[in-house]
């Protein structure tokens, strides 16, 4: 899985496609990372095209969201699909995700400014 | 009984890519709803995965066993592997009620094969982990 990664204003959108198995959450992982350390706060998660996850990928979710918000920043998905939200609701992560059902939402519920770097 | 199918495959992940091929195909071919066909591929998924990551320890190759039978009331799953006997029904839940922060990156999945699948057995037989998931097809969603 190739993660494309594109910039609005603060914050750093990555597109997710296809299957997050188990080989594609270790890119996920990697990509989370390398964005973290950068200083990146604010993320948007892409899952339009999402049409899998298994306990691995949403592992990585976990990662993320706890990452992020130990620094003050934030991450939420945009546009999951029914089947997805169905795996977020039986893993228990419903309502400790947030979700948006456009980007434009989602892009809406960042805070206006960036939280400082640690 | 409708088909069966057993797939030999070697404990590495990139099998899972065959074994979701194969899913994809029966389901075509039975007219299985998409829930079916993802909760299938999800349980596979996590039985696979942790075979593949932790059942063997010398660094080697190996083969473990896959059947499918599939038939008008039900889909069978039975996993055969002879490497460190591992009984996944005696893995404890993890609290879904946790906070995110204490939650462990981690120990989901033998809670979501339970959530997906209707029953999962445990035997260890000659050696072998033997794993049967089931999953009756009535409670297909169309």
């Amino acid at each position: 899985m190739t993660i494309p990664e594109e910039r609005n204003g603060k914050v750093v959108v990555l597109r997710l496609t296809g299957m997050v198995d188990s080989e594609a959450s270790r890119t996920l992982f990697e990509k989370f990372t390398e964005v973290i350390a950068r200083g990146e706060r604010y993320l948007l998660l892409d899952f339009r095209e999402v049409n899998f996850i298994n306990s691995t990928g949403l592992g990585a979710l976990v990662y993320a969201t706890r990452k992020v918000a130990s620094a003050w920043g934030k991450l939420v998905l945009a546009g999951v699909t029914e089947p997805i939200q169905r795996i977020f609701k039986i893993s228990g992560l419903i309502s400790t995700l947030s979700m948006y059902s456009t980007e434009a939402a989602a892009l809406g519920s960042f805070p206006l400014t960036v939280p400082p770097q640690p | 009984m409708i088909e069966q199918t057993t797939l030999v495959l070697k404990n590495d992940v990139s099998e899972l890519e065959r074994v979701m091929g194969f899913i994809s195909s029966l389901s075509v071919r039975n007219a299985l709803s998409p829930d079916m066909e993802y909760d299938l591929n999800l349980a596979l998924d996590e039985v696979i995965s942790n075979i593949a990551r932790h059942a063997y320890r010398d660094g080697q190759e190996h083969l473990f066993t896959v059947q499918i039978t599939l038939n008008e009331e039900e889909i069978v799953a039975r996993i055969e592997d002879d490497g460190a006997a591992f009984d996944p029904t005696k893995h404890v839940a993890p609290d879904l009620n946790a906070p995110l922060e204490e939650r462990k990156a981690g120990g989901l999945g033998i809670h979501l094969i339970r959530q997906v699948m209707d029953s999962m057995e445990y035997e260890r037989v000659a050696g072998k982990n033997v794993l049967t998931l089931s999953k009756k097809r009535s409670k297909e969603t169309p």
